[in-house]
């Protein structure tokens, strides 16, 4: 096969285009164009044009297509690229293989300067599985708000704005470089925003919107300084010519950072490891890390499919899908993959911890979400950057089915989400059921599950990782991780049981109304399920599959990620089944402890644990009061700076200054030149004389301006001013009859009253003369003007 | 006596400064007094000072006789010019009971 039939070594591969442009389209038809087109049809077809089936079929429409044509792009042409690209450097013996992608150069973007950048899309290995994962599972979750949505009168700006994420996501994961991707970064979070606050009229829901957005914010403030440090660096922002320009990047003296570099430990910080800290702070927002994960809990407040594709499977996953990207530029900065790494760890604990003592089942997906990113950050800060994308993509199936499920059971228990209320539903929703069990034994890590593949490679990468900045770290991170994993097992399995076993503790009117989702939502959660028990399999660890089952995820991701590592003697080491042990032994435990203590309803036990620890209880239930903290030295006091500024700019500089300043400025000018109309002719008239008498001066009094021009050989040219009325000048070159008086003085004059205002003079050596000139008008206006003139002097060049 | 008319202007300064000295007493008058009768003649005499400059400057260059002909146009505007005036004067005495310039000034800012 030719590099060209597949698009290889091109910039024209143009189905990436439609992969992006479809969702784009179905939001412009679902958006407006439809509706402007029932208009122009008339009532009764605008009523088709934006009836339920029309826009859920376009919209479910927009992004299958775009699943299709990228399944087609990576199985029809980046399949086979890779392995002509394989093939190629096996011929030459190049050693590592590189990487196989597909590029479409869509417009010169930004040309200014040294900046060169393209609005090109990119697709290779990395991208490819981003992409799948994203518009599969959005494919599925459109399909399954049509039942979500079908009581929802608003259901065409639901639809829309998913279509609109989707497209900004397809950016985001295309973008060849990170301007690219931040167009798609900024669009998801536009998206997170409009659909968090999608029933905007319940106050709480759109302040949760607000929160997420500029929670956002901040993280993105990061991102931009640590693009802008990239590209100011190494000249380029596109991924190729980072990778390319690495060595600058290294080479780059360090920055004296205010504080932190007086501590002896860090000393002034290298740019590399400042970027990477800055971009992961972009990540810590949109991934939702410490200390900017508090909007995804809050963000429980959209639609439920919302919450499953943006809060858990897709846009919470961009950061680590950017540091992934980034992976060469992190893995030169080992402390600043350590921080990644501890970050992620904390985050990983806190957030489980806080999943405890929730009530609210979106919350507790919420805060299992958070704590998810953090083991996909501990993946990528130890340099198991395909662990990490692999654990991402295993999330994306097990969580949007949680979401999904709890959707369900949200929806058949009448908009009810609290689990003390539930139980018994297992009778009541089977088809919810048996998903959900499925996906809480994957994200727990029973074996054979996804979840159990992915969880366990990037546990094992932290405990092995032999790149750690701290020598205490990869022990400390993996403590916490299978502490992490020990507790989500226990919430999880708190979550289940209580929704699902038991006996119902809701009202006893309600019970009888509780019924299963329809066809439209079990299906896709079938379908999320079933990816979630067997899509772990095309990942399979080494030490597990052997040569029996190979592990294709890691074999496809391999060129375009630049793993670190384990430790040299941690090869092959039986420690990896003992931890994998461990890591069975503590979930099944964990599990059997919850279905103990829930699985007939909350046993008393719990009771008499909570009240013993109640003030615990209390700050874990509370979200550990990070949210009133974060008020009191955040949210107040730029309080109090917005009131000064308030007080100060906006009441006294711009209200009173500016405002009140200008019309009071206009009034007391108008008044002035009110008084001077005083309505008496002959006040008028006198001004007008005196104006007059002015003017003719003006006009009449001669102009003395002259421009002295050296020739050069002592001789000067002097053009003296000429007007409509014809002067007279009389010249005195060597301005004797200054000293003289008033008989001799004409005398002295070189030149008398002549009318041509151009005259030479030969002076007869270099030096400085001062001549005089006398200019007179018809009327016998006189002026005097000495002029000082430099004689031999070089000439002036004149460009 | 009519040939001193008939020889008047005998120089160009002559002629010019008399109507300089005209024109000057007239807008005077027009500024200073108040009856507006008298303004209107005030007007009048500053026309005429400009008349008898142009027929000073037409008698010593006598190429064309543009100075005259000039003359006579605004002997006639200042005719209609009187007219309006007049009836104005008139109507202003009708409104105010006098024609005291400083009376009208209703018009004031």
């Amino acid at each position: 096969m030719n590099p060209e039939d597949v698009g290889l070594y091109a910039d024209a591969y143009w189905l990436l285009v439609l992969i992006v442009a479809l969702p784009l389209a179905g939001t412009i038809l679902n958006g407006f164009l439809l509706d402007w087109l029932g208009i122009a049809m008339g009532k009764k077809a605008r009523e088709v044009l934006t009836s339920r089936p029309v826009v859920y079929g376009v919209a479910i429409a927009a992004v299958g297509a775009a699943f299709a044509i990228a399944a087609y792009a990576v199985f029809g042409s980046l399949l086979p690229s890779v392995a002509l690209v394989e093939q190629d450097a096996a011929a030459h013996a190049h050693g590592q293989t590189p990487a196989a992608s597909l590029t479409m150069m869509m417009w010169k973007w930004i040309r200014v300067g040294g900046v060169d950048l393209d609005a090109k899309l990119l697709l290779d290995p990395l991208s490819a599985v981003m992409i799948l994962v994203v518009t599969g599972v959005s494919s599925i979750i459109h399909i399954y708000s049509t039942g979500y949505m079908a009581h929802d009168p608003s259901y065409r700006r639901f639809f829309t704005f998913m279509n609109l994420f989707v497209f900004f996501m397809n950016i985001l994961v295309l973008g060849d470089n990170m301007a690219v991707m931040f167009v798609g970064w900024e669009g998801v979070g536009l998206c997170s925003y409009l659909l968090i606050g999608f029933w905007y009229e319940d106050r709480a829901k759109a302040l949760a919107g607000k929160k997420a957005f500029i929670t956002n914010r901040v993280g993105d403030f990061g991102f931009i300084l640590g693009m802008f440090l990239i590209g100011t660096t190494t000249g380029h922002l596109d991924f190729a010519g980072i990778r390319e320009n690495l060595p600058m990047l290294k080479a780059a003296p360090g920055i004296v950072v205010p504080f932190v570099s007086s501590i002896e430990f860090f000393g002034p910080v290298s740019l590399v490891t400042l970027a990477c800290l800055l971009l992961f702070l972009g990540a810590t927002g949109k991934s939702a890390q410490i200390p900017l994960y508090v909007w995804l809990p809050d963000a429980m407040a959209g639609p439920t499919p919302v919450s499953a594709l943006i809060h858990a499977a897709t846009m919470v996953t961009a950061g680590v899908y950017m540091v992934a990207r980034l992976n060469f530029v992190f893995n030169m900065s080992p402390p600043a993959m350590t921080f990644v790494a501890v970050v992620g760890a904390i985050t990983a604990i806190t957030a489980a911890l806080i999943g405890f003592a929730q009530n609210d089942i979106k919350k507790v997906l919420a805060y299992s979400t958070v704590s998810q990113l953090g083991y996909m950050f501990v993946a990528v800060g130890t340099g198991a950057y395909i662990a990490a994308i692999f654990h991402l993509m295993t999330h994306a199936f097990f969580k949007a089915c949680l979401f999904l499920g709890s959707g369900s059971v949200i929806h058949g228990m009448h908009e009810r989400q609290d689990i003390r209320e539930m139980g018994e539903l297992r009778k009541m929703m089977p088809h919810t059921h048996w998903t959900f069990a499925v996906s809480v034994a994957a994200i727990s890590g029973l074996p054979g599950l996804s979840g159990f593949f992915s969880k366990d490679e990037i546990l094992w990468r932290a405990f092995a990782n032999g790149n750690s900045y701290l020598p205490w770290a990869p022990g400390f991170v993996y403590m916490i991780g299978i502490i992490t994993a020990t507790m989500t097992a226990f919430y999880m399995g708190r979550l289940y049981f209580l929704t699902f076993w038991g006996k119902f503790r809701g009202p006893a009117e309600l019970k009888a109304k509780v019924h299963e989702s329809p066809l439209s939502m079990t299906v896709p959660l079938m379908v999320l399920a079933g990816l979630a028990a067997v899509g772990g399999y095309i990942g399979v660890p080494a030490a597990l599959g052997g040569t029996a089952i190979p592990n294709v995820f890691e074999h496809w991701l391999h060129p375009v990620l630049m793993e670190i590592p384990v430790r040299e003697a941690l090869h092959h080491s039986p420690i990896e089944y003992g931890l994998m042990g461990l890591s069975v032994l503590v979930a099944c435990a964990s599990l059997g402890l919850s279905y103990y203590l829930y699985g007939q309803g909350p046993s008393p036990l719990v009771g008499r644990f909570t009240t013993a620890i109640h003030p615990i209880y209390r700050w874990v239930h509370g979200k550990l009061w990070v949210d009133e903290l974060y008020g009191l030295i955040i949210y107040r006091p730029l309080g109090w700076v917005a009131a000064l500024c308030h007080r100060v700019f906006d009441r006294f500089m711009i209200d009173k200054l500016m405002v009140e300043g200008s019309a009071w400025l206009a009034y007391s000018g108008g008044w002035i030149a009110s008084r001077m109309h005083s309505g008496k002719v002959q006040r008028y008239a006198g001004v007008m004389a005196v104006g007059i008498v002015l003017i003719l001066y003006f006009i009449a009094a001669p102009r003395t301006e002259v421009d002295v021009q050296d020739q050069g050989n002592n001789t000067v040219r002097f053009v003296a001013p000429y007007a409509s009325a014809p002067y007279t000048y009389a010249w005195d070159f060597d301005g004797d009859s200054l000293d003289a008086d008033d008989e001799e003085r004409w005398a002295l004059y070189e030149q008398a009253w002549t009318s041509t205002p151009v005259v030479l003079h030969r002076y007869p050596a270099p030096g400085v003369y001062r001549a005089v000139l006398r200019v007179r008008t018809p009327w016998h206006f006189e002026r005097k003007r000495v002029i000082e003139v430099r004689v031999g002097e070089p000439v002036q060049e004149v460009e | 006596m009519m040939e001193a008319l008939m020889e008047f202007p005998k120089s160009l300064s002559g002629g010019l400064t008399l109507s300089v000295t005209i024109f000057v007493i007239g807008m005077m008058g027009f500024l200073l007094r108040r009856n507006m009768l008298v303004s209107l003649m005030c007007v009048e005499l500053m026309m005429n000072a400009a008349n008898l400059a142009l027929i000073t400057y037409n008698r010593f260059n006598p190429a064309t006789d543009a100075g005259q002909v000039m003359v006579i146009f605004t002997i006639i505007i200042a005719a209609a010019e009187a007219a309006v005036g007049l009836a104005i004067v008139i109507n202003l005495f009708k409104f105010h009971g006098e024609v005291r310039t400083d009376r009208a000034s209703e018009m004031k800012g």
